[in-house]
């Protein structure tokens, strides 16, 4: 310490001020430089929007309605189409072994 | 099952019929207004979702224990019908968030475990779909896992921090809304019912046609 007690009184308190100041520096950035912290500036209440910033809820709402029409309809259909399709392989296969079974009794 | 088709089809009609005029009518809700009426569609949605996970992994269960093969057809049309339903609530969620929180989409508890229970029921068809011989047990597996869910999912509100309401919002309705919101879940219901017939139906129908197939080889 002999060393620092050489350098002087002078540059000993501005070498503390300077030490002091750096390792404040983090807190002090974090802390508000006067009034309302950012975030809280940068909150504005939905219905105090100016009117061409506000969204409109009709377009949502019938978008949300339309799309449950639309996919109970779709789907409905892809079962009437999918029962279709099993009920018609059905009949297929059925008149196919009864042809068989009449043609192995003719025999 | 049968008889009730026509009854069932007449009740669904009827109850989707009015359902719009009955939303119309209900109050509006004082702070988000006109876009809160997605309500009557999201929550019954999400109800049926639910309910037809429950009797997916019910069913599931007892294709599992019991080697019950006409559950398993109940299961697949309960899995299908929960992806269906859960595709509702996903898409008509974020339609209602983007009005009332500012966004589309937040990752927090009741979102993302509901996300999460969708893909089981999801990769359940596709396993099922795809999983060649033998994934039937695999798919009944994941739909009892995806049945244990639904508990964390309806919960999750009332756990964690969310910005979703809390499962304290239904019972508290006020009247007026209380009234249409339980009428659009027996439309909703009804609705259920009749699917998952129809959707068992065709699954019973496919299993008689693969028997015809084995015969038609011997």
């Amino acid at each position: 310490m002999a060393w620092f007690r050489s350098l002087g009184p002078r540059l000993m308190v501005l070498l503390t001020v300077v030490l002091v100041l750096s390792a404040a520096a983090p807190i002090l950035a974090q802390a508000p430089q006067g009034g309302a912290p950012p975030a809280q500036e940068e909150f504005v209440p939905v219905k105090d929007l100016p009117q061409q910033e506000q969204l409109p809820g009709g377009p949502l709402v019938l978008a949300a309605y339309g799309f449950v029409w639309a996919v109970l309809l779709v789907y409905v259909w892809t079962i009437w189409r999918r029962l279709g399709k099993v009920e018609r392989e059905m009949r297929d296969l059925a008149a196919r072994l009864k042809g068989q079974g009449s043609g192995e009794g003719r025999m | 099952m049968n008889r009730s088709y026509p009854f069932l089809v007449l009740a669904a009609i009827a109850l989707f019929a009015a359902a719009p005029a009955m939303v119309d009518a209900a109050p509006y809700e004082s702070t988000m207004g006109l876009v809160q009426k997605i309500f009557y569609y999201h929550v019954p949605s999400a109800m049926v979702m639910f309910l037809s996970a429950l009797v997916c992994g019910v069913a599931s269960g007892l294709y599992l224990f019991r080697k019950n093969t006409a559950a398993d057809r109940w299961a697949t049309a309960a899995a299908e019908l929960t992806v269906v339903f859960g595709l509702i609530v996903l898409v008509t969620g974020p339609l209602w968030a983007r009005k009332a929180w500012g966004v589309w989409w937040q990752w927090d508890a009741r979102l993302t475990s509901t996300l999460l229970m969708w893909m089981i029921f999801a990769a359940y068809l596709l396993v099922r779909r795809f999983g060649g011989p033998g994934a039937e047990k695999l798919a009944a597996a994941m739909a009892v896992f995806g049945m244990a869910n639904v508990p964390f999912v309806y919960i999750s509100v009332n756990i964690w921090r969310t910005i979703h309401p809390t499962t304290r919002v239904v019972p508290t309705l006020a009247p007026g809304m209380r009234e249409v919101f339980w009428f659009a879940v027996l439309a909703f219901m009804v609705l259920f019912a009749l699917l998952l017939a129809l959707r068992a139906r065709l699954e019973a129908r496919r299993a008689a046609l693969e028997d015809l197939y084995l015969l038609a080889d011997e």
